[in-house]
Parts: C-alpha cells; sequence; structure tokens
C-alpha cells in the first residue's frame, strides 16, 4: 500500500519537528591497517570523553563446559598487564579523575573508561594496554575465582536474577544464550591457560572495535590507537550465533521465593530484530510496555495492580528474547499473564493509533537525546551498534527512521514476532 | 514516582592502588555554566533557576515543594508520597480519570517522573526543546490544580501498596529501616517515606488535600529550569505561570535536630545468603559545616578502585567486591557508612578489615597524594553528572533547597580548599576516640539466619509485610 499525501506530510512534520537545533560533529567510521574498527566522534567544548573498546565473541562463545569464562576473563584485564599491575592501572586513570571498568556480555568483552576531557590520553593508554597484555597471574585468578562465585552466590538474594534464571533456559534450552551458571562447581578448572588462549583468540584485531567519543583530537586518537593495535594479529571473525528455535508450545515455570512482591514475566525466543526493523521494535516496545502506554494502563491504572512494568527487549543481532514482565498481588498472577497475552494479540492484529505512534516517536527520542548528552552514552550506543556489526546511527538518522515508521509496519513486525513463537511464563512468588 | 529514602546501595565495581603518586593538578573541569545561571525571584515568593545549554535538545524542568514525609503525622505516614502520586492520575474505566495536564505532558513525549524525600517532593519533566512550553504549562498545572477524587486516592492507594510491596522484597532493606526506627523513636525519619499499610489505608481525601494546601504554594517552591532553551522566554514562561500565582503560605522553617538514641551495635538475623557488614558514625546532615570533608572521607574508603576497601577487600583480600554504601542524609542528620556483602564464613575477616579501615582514616591523617586522588574522582564524577540536563539540575534544585550557593566552581574550590588535617579532625570528631558525635563508630550486622532462627526470621518477614 502506498502511504498517502497526508501520511508523507505527517512523516515530513515528524522530522521537522524533531530537527535538532545544531547537528552533531560526524561520526567517523574505518578499519585500521591491522584490521580493527575504530569509531570517534569529537564533541567540541564537552569536556568529557568516554572509551568502549569491545573485543567481539563473548558469552556466545563460551564453550558449554567454561560457563563464566568470558566474565572471568573480563575481570583480569583489570589485573594488571606485563608493564602494570592492577593498582597502577587503576591509579593512572583515577588520579587524573577517571573511572574505568570492564564488563563480559554475550557478544563481547568491553572495556569502559569515561572522565573528564584531559584524562582521555591517560586512560585510553591504559585501555589498550588492558586489552593487549593481560598478564594473567594465577595468584590474581585465584583471587578472581573467588568474587566470582561470590557474587553468583548473592544474586540467589535478588528477585530478578532468580527470575532471569529460569527464564533462559526455558526460552532457549541449549541455546548459548540460555546457559546459566550452576551453583555447584561453577569456575571449577578454570585456569590461565584457558584464560590466556580465549584471550589470543577474542583480542584479535578483527574482533576489536574502539569507540572514542568526546572533546577530543580525532588525529590523535588515531595514531595512538594504530601505535597499540598494529602488531595484533587478524585473527578470525566472532562465530555467527544460530538463531535460538521457536517454542512449539508454551511453558511455564514457577520460582519459590518469599517476596512481598510476586513477580511474572511471559516472554519468547526472537530470531533478533534486522537493522531494518530496529526502529519500529523500538515503538513497538514503548507502546505496548512502555510507561503509561497499553499495558501501564491496562494494569496499572485501570486496575491499580502493579507499580510497574516493564518490556524484557535484548537484542543481540541474530537472537534475543522479547517480552513483558510485572509485579502484581500474588492472586492476579494469571490474571496479569492473560492481559498482556491478550495486548500481544491485538498489536499484532491492529496497527496502533496514529496518537500513539506519534507519543512513541516523541518518548524514544526524548530518551535519545538524555543519552546523546553524555559522552559515554553515545560510546555504549555506538558500541552496541558495532557488536551487533550494524553502522551507528546518529540521532539525525534515529529521528529520520522513527518518523518514517508507519503503524502497519509495527502491526506486521508484533504479527511475525508474536506467531513465530509460543511463550514461556515464569513466576516468582 | 518513587519513594527515595535511607536505602543501601552497591557501589559499582572499584579498585585500589598503594601506589604513590605524585599529587596531580586538579582535574579541568568542562566549560563551566555558572556564568549563563539566571536567577528569578518572583513577587509571590517563588524562586526559579534557569541554566541555558545549547544544543542539548530537551529541556529537564522541575518543580519542587520544600516538605517530605518529615512533615507528616506518624500517624498518617506516605501522604507526602501518595499525594505525589495522585497528581499524575491518569488512566481509563469506570472508576479512572484523564488528567489533561499529564496527557499533554505525554503527548509531548516528555519523560515525566516524581520523587518524594523526607524533605521535599519534586516533579520533573524531561522535555523535547521544541515542546517545552506546552510542557512546562502541562506540568505546572499538574503540580499547581490539584483536582484528584475520593475514587483516585482509593485506586492509587493500591499502586502504592504494590511500590510498598517492592521496598520490602528486600530483607537488608527491611533491616535499614528497624535500625531508623531504633535510632530515631517518635520521629518521622524513623518511618518509611513510603509508609506503612495501616497508616496508608488511614489517609483520606481531606488529609490530602489539607497537607496539599499547606504545603503547595508558592513560596514554598522553587524550579529549575536546564537545557536548550532561551533564558528570556523560560524566564518569561516561569513568570506568567508560577509566578502569578496568588502570594500564600511562607517557605518551610528550617528542620529541627531529631533525638537520637543509638547504640554500638545492631545484629540482625534474616532470611539472606550473604552477610551484609555495615560501619559507620552518625553527622549532622547536609547542611553541617564539614559535609563536604565527610562526603571525601566516604570517597576515600569506598569509591572508585584506588579507594581503602576495594585495594583491601578486593584486591589484596580477595573477600569481597560486593561494596555498599548508606545514602542516608538530610538537612540536620545523616550517616558516614561503609559496609560490604560477604560470603558468611568470610565475616569474621571482612568486618575487622572493614573497622580497621574506619579507625585508621580516625588515627593517622590521609596522605597528600590520596587525598589528591580521591578529590579528582570527586571532580570526575561530579563533570560526569553535569554532563546531562537532568544531572546539572539535580545539582542545583539540591543547593537550593540547602541554602547553598549554586555555582559548581563555589563547591569545587571549597573541595580544594580541604586539608589532611581536616579530614582527621572531623573522622576523629565523629568516631574517633571521645567522638563528640553520639555513638561513635556503629555497626549494622544482617547475617544470614540458621536452625530455628530461619523459622523465626520468615515470621518477622510475614509479620513486616502486613505493615
Amino acid at each position: 500500500m502506498r502511504p498517502s499525501v497526508f501520511t508523507m506530510g505527517l512523516l515530513l512534520c515528524a522530522v521537522l519537528a524533531f530537527r535538532p537545533a545544531r547537528a552533531d560533529e560526524p561520526i567517523l567510521r574505518e578499519t585500521l591497517p591491522s584490521g580493527a574498527t575504530l569509531i570517534l566522534q569529537e564533541r567540541p567544548g564537552c569536556g568529557t570523553f568516554a572509551i568502549d573498546l569491545v573485543a567481539l565473541g563473548g558469552r556466545a562463545e563460551d564453550p558449554a563446559g567454561r560457563i563464566g569464562l568470558t566474565d572471568l576473563l573480563a575481570r583480569m584485564l583489570l589485573r594488571g598487564t606485563a608493564t602494570r599491575d592492577g593498582a597502577m592501572q587503576a591509579a593512572e586513570v583515577e588520579r587524573a579523575g577517571a573511572a574505568i571498568g570492564s564488563t563480559g556480555g554475550f557478544l563481547g568483552i568491553t572495556l569502559r573508561a569515561s572522565g573528564p576531557a584531559p584524562a582521555l590520553a591517560a586512560a585510553l593508554e591504559v585501555v589498550l594496554d588492558a586489552a593487549a597484555h593481560p598478564r594473567m597471574s594465577p595468584d590474581d585468578l585465584a583471587g578472581e575465582i573467588v568474587l566470582v562465585r561470590r557474587r553468583l552466590q548473592a544474586g540467589m538474594d535478588d528477585i530478578t536474577t532468580l527470575r532471569d534464571r529460569a527464564l533462559l533456559p526455558l526460552l532457549l534450552g541449549v541455546h548459548p544464550l540460555g546457559r546459566v551458571a550452576a551453583e555447584k562447581g561453577y569456575l571449577d578448572g578454570m585456569d590461565a591457560d584457558a584464560l590466556r588462549l580465549a584471550h589470543a583468540s577474542r583480542f584479535t584485531a578483527r574482533r576489536m572495535i574502539l569507540v572514542v567519543v568526546g572533546d577530543l583530537d580525532a588525529a590523535a586518537v588515531r595514531r595512538t590507537a594504530e601505535a597499540a593495535l598494529a602488531a595484533l594479529p587478524a585473527g578470525s571473525d566472532p562465530m555467527p550465533i544460530d538463531p535460538p528455535r521457536p517454542l512449539a508450545a508454551p511453558r511455564r515455570a514457577r520460582v519459590k521465593k518469599r517476596t512481598t512482591q510476586p513477580e511474572v514475566v511471559v516472554a519468547m525466543p526472537t530470531a533478533g530484530v534486522p537493522p531494518a526493523d530496529q526502529p519500529a521494535m523500538d515503538l513497538l516496545a514503548h507502546i505496548l510496555a512502555g510507561t503509561e502506554e497499553r499495558l501501564g494502563l491496562e494494569i496499572r491504572q485501570k486496575r491499580g495492580w502493579a507499580y510497574w512494568v516493564a518490556p524484557v527487549d535484548w537484542r543481540y543481532g541474530t537472537a534475543g528474547v522479547f517480552g513483558v514482565a510485572t509485579a502484581v498481588p500474588r492472586g492476579r498472577l494469571e490474571e496479569a499473564r492473560g492481559i498482556i497475552l491478550e495486548q500481544m494479540r491485538a498489536l499484532a492484529g491492529q496497527p496502533p493509533s496514529e496518537e500513539e505512534m506519534e507519543r512513541a516517536r516523541r518518548y524514544r527520542l526524548a530518551t535519545l537525546a538524555r543519552t546523546w548528552q553524555q559522552s559515554s552514552g553515545r560510546a555504549d550506543a555506538f558500541a552496541a551498534a558495532a557488536a551487533r556489526r550494524q553502522p551507528p546511527r546518529s540521532y539525525e538518522e534515529w529521528a529520520a527512521a522513527y518518523a518514517a515508521v508507519t503503524p502497519a509496519q509495527v502491526r506486521d513486525l508484533a504479527a511475525r514476532l508474536f506467531t513465530w513463537s509460543e511463550t514461556a511464563t515464569v513466576t516468582v512468588r | 514516582m518513587v519513594a527515595a529514602a535511607m536505602v543501601w546501595a552497591r557501589v559499582g565495581v572499584m579498585a585500589a592502588a598503594a601506589v604513590s603518586v605524585a599529587a596531580a593538578a586538579a582535574v579541568p573541569s568542562p566549560p563551566s555554566p555558572d556564568a549563563s545561571l539566571t536567577v528569578i525571584a518572583c513577587d509571590n515568593g517563588l524562586t526559579a533557576v534557569i541554566d541555558p545549554r545549547p544544543g542539548s535538545r530537551t529541556v529537564f524542568a522541575e518543580i519542587a515543594v520544600r516538605a517530605g514525609s518529615r512533615d507528616e503525622p506518624l500517624e498518617l505516614a506516605g501522604m507526602s508520597h501518595l499525594l505525589e502520586h495522585l497528581l499524575f492520575q491518569e488512566g481509563h474505566g469506570a472508576i479512572a480519570r484523564p488528567n489533561p495536564a499529564f496527557s499533554a505532558l505525554r503527548q509531548a513525549g516528555a519523560l515525566v517522573n516524581a520523587s518524594t524525600d523526607f524533605e521535599q517532593t519534586e516533579y520533573h519533566a524531561d522535555l523535547p526543546a521544541e515542546r517545552f512550553a506546552e510542557g512546562w504549562d502541562a506540568l505546572v498545572s499538574m503540580v499547581t490544580r490539584a483536582g484528584f477524587t475520593t475514587a483516585d486516592v482509593d485506586r492509587e492507594r493500591r499502586v502504592v501498596l504494590q511500590e510498598a510491596a517492592l521496598g520490602k522484597t528486600d530483607p537488608v532493606s527491611i533491616v535499614a529501616w528497624s535500625v531508623l526506627g531504633r535510632m530515631f523513636p517518635g520521629d518521622p525519619i524513623a518511618q518509611p517515606v513510603i509508609g506503612f499499610r495501616r497508616s496508608l489505608r488511614r489517609i483520606r481525601h481531606a488529609d490530602l488535600m489539607s497537607y496539599y494546601r499547606r504545603f503547595y504554594t508558592p513560596a514554598n517552591m522553587f524550579a529549575v529550569i536546564v537545557g536548550d532553551v532561551d533564558p528570556q522566554a523560560a524566564a518569561a514562561r516561569v513568570r506568567s505561570t508560577l509566578g502569578a500565582l496568588p502570594a500564600g503560605g511562607t517557605a518551610h522553617a528550617p528542620y529541627g535536630k531529631p533525638a537520637v538514641d543509638v547504640r554500638p551495635l545492631y545484629r540482625f538475623r534474616t532470611l539472606v545468603k550473604q552477610s551484609y557488614l555495615l560501619a559507620g558514625a552518625l553527622t549532622g546532615g547536609e547542611t553541617s559545616p564539614d559535609a563536604l570533608e565527610l562526603s571525601l572521607l566516604s570517597t576515600l574508603l569506598g569509591e572508585g578502585r584506588t579507594s581503602r576497601l576495594h585495594e583491601r577487600l578486593v584486591r589484596r583480600e580477595a573477600l569481597t567486591d560486593d561494596i555498599l554504601e548508606m545514602a542516608f542524609q538530610v538537612s540536620t542528620v545523616g550517616a558516614l557508612a561503609a559496609g560490604v556483602a560477604v560470603d558468611p564464613d568470610r565475616q569474621t575477616a571482612a568486618r575487622e578489615a572493614l573497622l580497621d579501615e574506619m579507625r585508621r582514616l580516625a588515627r593517622e591523617p590521609v596522605p597528600v597524594d590520596e587525598l589528591a586522588s580521591a578529590r579528582h574522582r570527586m571532580e570526575g564524577a561530579l563533570a560526569r553528572e553535569m554532563e546531562t540536563n537532568e544531572g546539572i539540575a539535580g545539582f542545583r534544585a539540591r543547593r537550593l533547597l540547602l541554602g547553598q550557593p549554586l555555582e559548581r566552581e563555589v563547591y569545587l574550590a571549597r573541595l580544594a580548599s580541604i586539608t589532611p588535617d581536616d579530614l582527621l579532625a572531623v573522622a576523629r570528631r565523629h568516631w574517633g576516640d571521645g567522638a563528640e558525635r553520639p555513638g561513635g563508630l556503629i555497626e549494622i550486622q544482617v547475617l544470614p539466619a540458621r536452625g530455628f532462627g530461619k523459622v523465626l526470621a520468615a515470621l518477622r518477614f510475614l509479620f513486616f509485610r502486613r505493615l
């Protein structure tokens, strides 16, 4: 169906309405001679910087018998290098007023640093050194294993952790995204050699993405990055991630936990969301489960059952999870589940109204604008896109993309999503 | 729509360094927006601050009322927060009522929320810049023209009870309230900002309206606007809306100091798998002259990978990487406290380390280079906070509430003036030998219940859930 002149006019108005007063500097994206990807954005005068260095190949590549490898490797990066011990890494960054950290994710390991612009050079040097030359001392590793095991144990006091530990295997079975660490035997047999092997295969040039945003000199950052990453072996591309299998029948699980706030989550696996569908997916998630939107109105405003309703929206390229979670009185869990399913079906059957679309667009852009006010917000967004093998989008490109989404596209996407798989439901009570 | 209060928060990943570093120069700050601040004093007593941030695409607008849970009768605990919810009322169905002001905010694409604390209730909207005028008008209308009904009160009470349940899922937060209850008996500070089930059920429409008329007056309110806005146009908008309201009420008088009853140790056994250990001291609150020294001591102790607790507990002894901080601070009383979540079989070593690091601060001066690093961590954290319009607004609003200078430069200059001797004196005064503050060093322990204790803990949990 061709869009009407009226629809085109609305889209044009929306684009104009979202036009920022001042366009950003361009996002510079290039492949360095070593094969590593460099993404830069200058923000003259902002006074801050942010670095995200991603090595692709995270939990998705952990062997089934080595759950926890990615998390442990991420932590060991800040336990010292050939030329700095862990204390020196921290001191060099923090005495300049910046902060540093590392995290292991499904798609990769990320080293992050951010702070006042004058601290950029020191932080960049520490980040690049940590990525390229981690020390992997067995003594430090022993300490980290103790701490990571403790983290797992501490998570058992947390309801959301318990909920997701039940949900993931139920939804995804043996798919890497569905794996959760067992309480017993976690990290048994993990040694420095295993970490060194994982590091050697993942921290290679073709898997490395360096994002730097802020009040910076792009040429100087490029020179530093080139020099630091030049000696990296090219390595292999990250392993492709198979889509999970759809659920043939609804599944249920219950987590027994003494709580004043029983929770229910209704979710389904997805085969990922293609780049072209990302804007429509954002609007769909907001219309269904955003603040004071359909499910918020039904469950919170109309019935007064819930304080919060939130989408569960995990996207990892060719695999993901979508659903809705809420907390309601114990006697309302089943009804809440029914309402969630009903609203999913409604969205898959009828296009949302123009008013809902417009509200969702504005909300998403206001949220994006807040993210864009921070160098670290932009760096995280660019790095997340790059990790999914998608180009980073500017604010203006997002504004145009949201403006171009039609109600029918949202309905069609909902129909594809909600008919591809049956759902899994987990209650915590 | 959050009931803020005392919380135990896990401080993010940190580390430490015993490396001796040369005292670096102060961290250069981003270009200061202080010079462009506009402060408006309206005839009706309202104060507003406008801080233009061109190119930031949004405008963060906040309207704050100088009243919170400290202003509630004990038997109506939770009233301030329930009222905050009611000003948002919107919905559909037989008992719901549309609120045109909130609808307009949503339609403008605003991120709208509010929070209630011990001494303040604030309403805010982060608006697309081109929608500022309509969004601001809607926010003013929402806060100043309450129109909720008895039916609205009944329904929103149910939502608040669900929110209250959220705060009772965590045994550690239950313990936190138990401690406050024992430290400040009979004072509203001792009660959860969100209230109790029984007190919430007592609150009537008339109680809320009476509270609303008393505190929601121009002289007792202030506004902060930060973002991509023309300051003259914004000032005119404030004057023609909030500034045009009839004069009435008075600004809230400073709060008094609550009576304190402190013991050196509070120990609880409950349904947790980890042991939660906390050590600290009571302080004179945010308006006390040594508040910034205490913040710096807190940073030295537990903020960042170079903090003392991270260096010792995480890097050196691998006892835990779960450093806790206790965020309890009002104008006239507060706490400096640090803590850890740790495996029960390692709690003895963790406790000794925690107490030793606290006492060391009151025993020996902090080396100059360590002080410089901690100061830079605070400066860097502020630089990151002030990247966003919301962060800037939060900084300005807090200082407006407390009657402190609004400029970041004043804060940074004061921070730069603190010496090792100042820190030693403050630590000694609060928890050193012969501390002047009541209580000295105080410990809180939340430990896993064992054996029959589990049954008792479950019963206590059930009982508290019903409160």
